[in-house]
């Protein structure tokens, strides 16, 4: 336990928002809209291009615009929005009409992430959805049709008027059977009972349908389920103390069923309420969707058209441009590309297509636009089909009993076994109605309530912690198979290591600010990684290389960038290349080295490499200590994991490389318990197949889309917190138990002994239910104090 | 005691009263959006004068 804290301490390295406070990763400011806020709108908003035109442009298309139309008369749209932080946020994006004079009205829902927006007749889709990107959201258009949101909201109203109804009732009733427990003869106690009966009409009726909707599905499938002991013991309740009325005798039911009735209702709601924010959003969609595509027209020559991938079919020549994703697949027409592979194979190293060669969907074009006839359509891709085969995973994986419920139902079926049993013996030897009215206390006292609102709320409580340490969990079961957990795969490339190249070391030991300006320069014209990792390194550490800035732009002339091979181009009268250097060249810590020539002398040489973060070793050595087999699965070539493998403590025997998605699948499947954690699209196959998969921050959203966990903070800190938020659900789930059955066990031994009359019922089942509620409650109360 | 027949008629009738009260609010809308609205309230221009910094040693 003490290592545990340490560990977490160690790795709580995080900076607090500059603007917002709130937490914020290494970051200074938690979100766009922080730093917008702070730095002032004005001054970032310079850097704005209005001039290119739109990629939003096809939601203006007229068609497509009824698609999107929430409203039949008012041009009401909804934007789910992904990136939403903080306060800043919404004052940010409700600012929206200031900025553009067409919107008349921008909300925000930070609950669900959803932003209505309200145009005039003139107002234009696209342009709101420019601001939006270009205030650094990623914005989704939701269409009317696909409004999940909507449905939701319709039932939590429902689920509301229900509680306030039954809280009405079951309020009213309590009062009058005060009076009637208090003592009230004659006339008024014939009055208050016939009250008491009015004011449970409703409950019965109305409020208690979903118990009873639940209850006949379990009737149905066969299988004990919470609500049917729920909606039989509020039956009985109802039925028997009817026939009291009737008959005139005392006893009766309604205050406690009418109370417990509430509390469950109050606990369901929170429960669901909970579940709905806190475990992640389903409506993520895959990163293809929504990406426009130009369709050259064969029959009539250059007229081009823009096309949504849905609308793609074979034969089709689309253009692709730079640093989009292939929507299909297809074979290439244009001489050459540069491709990032990474989603299908995890490797970082682009590679170089030729004339006819075939590409699959999910590739990213890091070279100029190509185009491509394709091949098949969108939903018939290999992306696709392994993205259907992750979903069909899934879904198989939800069918799961949790603990609390197994043991619901055996408490169920005992309780009511003995009461049958009651009811016979005891009917037989003496009197039936005693017996009846035993075994009917028995069943209303000791119905499970730990077990029908303690487990969920618990499980709610744990979602709500977890988010609040940056972990969103997206499968409600993923708690329970956490206990099981004993094989650990760990992805390498952006999971173990941050996936990003950074220099590494350089010969010379140090390059003089002008080689660094030609570089910046010559490297301007690209997309390759090493450009972005050269541009990060120097140019935007300010302070250091302010010089670099200063330098004077050269002119480059016959400036161009020759995929595969590097970049090249006449300054002055001097010819300087950029060229990769082989793999033999450079040691095992690193990715990749380039090379700078100038008149085919070399220059320099940089060395790239891919960091492994810094608490990967620590987090590794922690789950060794658990007793737990830690794995490393990747793409990449058998010297490189071995060698990440080692300065993460993996053992040599638990590292897997140049594995494909298919390959890491089948390894998996090999293994129970299993529990994967990746980053890219080809984890995704694997971490469908793992029992628990997570998906670390940064990843790519069809593996946020299969997995059960994603990290919303960067780096593996999180997994620890897992693990520890795991165990107090368990040691609460463990002391609820207890108590209930502590409860449940003395109340139906003095049920069965007629010990309890409705009386003692109202008193014993709420005090038992907030009992159950303040333990839930505290075991999670401890642990944030902490 | 005859005071109850005009306490209880008055009490359920209350009750009911404010039971439709909820209903009408909840159909309304105002209950979708519980979180919102509270941030709404703090973006009072300008923003950024009032608001004093924390952690600005982490600078």
């Amino acid at each position: 336990m003490a290592e545990l804290q340490q560990l977490q301490k160690a790795l709580s390295c995080d900076c607090s928002c500059y603007y917002c406070g709130l937490p914020s990763g290494q970051n200074k400011y938690c979100c766009q809209a922080c730093h917008r806020l702070d730095v002032g709108f004005e001054k970032l908003s310079e850097s704005k291009t209005t001039s290119q035109t739109s990629q939003f442009q096809y939601l203006d298309n007229p068609m497509n615009q009824t698609l999107y139309q929430l409203d039949d008369q008012q041009r009401i749209f909804k934007f789910y929005i992904q990136n939403i932080q903080c306060s800043s946020c919404v004052h940010l994006l409700e600012k929206i009409p200031d900025y553009n004079s067409n919107c008349l009205m921008s909300r925000l829902n930070i609950g669900t992430s959803e932003l209505h927006i309200e145009l005039t007749e003139f107002g234009k889709l696209s342009e709101i959805a420019d601001l939006i990107l270009d205030l650094g959201y990623q914005a989704e258009i939701i269409k009317s049709t696909e409004d999940i949101n909507h449905q939701i909201k319709k039932e939590q109203r429902r689920d509301l008027i229900r509680i306030a109804v039954t809280a009405a009732c079951s309020g009213n009733i309590m009062l009058f059977s005060a009076s009637i427990y208090a003592g009230a003869t004659g006339d008024i106690l014939i009055l208050f009972k016939i009250l008491n009966f009015i004011l449970f009409v409703p409950i019965v009726s109305y409020s208690a349908l979903p118990f009873y909707r639940g209850a006949w599905t379990s009737l149905k499938i066969k299988k004990i389920h919470i609500d049917l002991p729920i909606a039989i013991a509020l039956l009985a309740g109802f039925v028997f103390s009817v026939y009291n009325l009737v008959t005139g005798s005392d006893q009766f039911y309604f205050d406690s069923t009418a109370s417990f009735l509430f509390l469950i209702l109050v606990a369901r709601f929170f429960v669901k309420k909970t579940q709905q924010k806190f475990l992640a959003p389903q409506n993520l969609k895959s990163q293809i969707k929504n990406q426009t595509y130009v369709l050259k027209n064969k029959n009539l020559n250059d007229a081009q058209t823009i096309v949504l991938p849905e609308n793609i079919k074979p034969l089709d020549i689309i253009t692709i441009s730079q640093d989009q994703i292939l929507p299909v697949d297809g074979f290439l027409n244009s001489k050459f590309a540069l491709i990032d592979t990474s989603y299908m194979s995890g490797e970082s190293t682009p590679y170089t297509f030729t004339d006819g060669m075939k590409l699959f969907a999910g590739y990213r074009l890091l070279s100029k636009s190509i185009q491509i006839t394709c091949e098949k359509k969108t939903d018939e891709t290999r992306i696709s089909d392994l993205l259907k085969q992750s979903y069909q995973n899934l879904m198989t994986k939800c069918d799961y009993l949790n603990l609390a419920d197994r043991l619901a139902q055996k408490l169920i079926l005992t309780v009511f076994i003995i009461g049958a049993l009651f009811l016979f013996i005891y009917g037989f030897i003496y009197n039936f109605k005693e017996a009846f009215d035993r075994s009917l206390a028995l069943i209303v006292v000791a119905c499970p309530c730990a077990l029908a609102f303690g487990s969920p709320l618990t499980l709610a409580m744990a979602y709500k912690k977890a988010q609040l340490k940056g972990i969103s969990v997206r499968n409600p079961n993923v708690f329970e198979k956490l206990s099981n957990i004993t094989n650990i795969f760990f992805d390498k490339t952006g999971t173990l290591t941050d996936g990003q190249l950074e220099i590494s070391h350089t010969w010379p030991e140090v390059i003089s600010d002008e080689i660094k300006n030609i570089f910046i320069q010559l490297e301007k014209i690209s997309y390759h990684p090493v450009a972005f990792a050269l541009r990060k390194a120097w140019l935007q550490k300010k302070s250091v290389d302010t010089n670099i800035q200063s330098q004077s732009i050269v002119e480059i002339q016959n400036h161009e960038e020759i995929f595969g091979l590097g970049i090249r181009g006449f300054i002055g009268s001097d010819f300087y290349e950029i060229k990769s250097v082989s793999d033999q060249m450079h040691d095992d810590q690193t990715e990749l080295a380039i090379a700078l020539y100038k008149n085919k002398n070399i220059q320099c040489r940089i060395y790239f490499q891919d960091n492994i973060r810094k608490e990967s070793a620590c987090i590794i050595d922690f789950l060794n200590s658990k007793n737990m087999n830690c794995f490393l699965l990747s793409g990449d070539k058998k010297r490189k994991a071995l060698s990440v493998g080692k300065s993460c403590h993996i053992a040599p025997e638990n590292i897997f490389s140049e594995l494909y998605p298919e390959d890491k699948e089948l390894l998996i499947k090999k293994y129970s318990g299993s529990l994967m954690i990746g980053d890219g699209f080809n984890d995704s196959l694997a971490m469908s197949q793992s029992d628990v998969s997570i998906a670390v921050k940064g990843s790519v959203e069809m593996s946020i889309n299969t997995s059960d966990i994603f990290f919303l903070r960067s780096g593996l800190a999180p997994l620890v917190e897992l693990f520890s938020i795991h165990k107090t659900i368990h040691s609460t789930l463990r002391r609820n138990l207890t108590l209930s059955l502590i409860y449940n066990l003395t109340a139906g031994i003095f049920a069965l002994l007629g010990y309890i009359n409705p009386l003692w019922a109202a008193i014993l089942m709420p005090i038992s239910s907030f009992v159950v509620v303040i333990s839930t409650l505290w075991g999670f109360f401890e642990r944030i104090s902490k | 005691m005859n005071i109850l027949f005009l306490m209880i008629p008055m009490a359920l009738v209350l009750g009911i009263v404010f039971v439709a009260g909820f209903l009408w609010a909840a159909n309304n809308g105002q209950m979708d959006d519980l979180d919102t609205p509270a941030l709404r309230i703090l973006n009072d221009e300008p923003i950024k004068e009032k608001y004093k910094p924390k952690g600005t040693t982490q600078l």
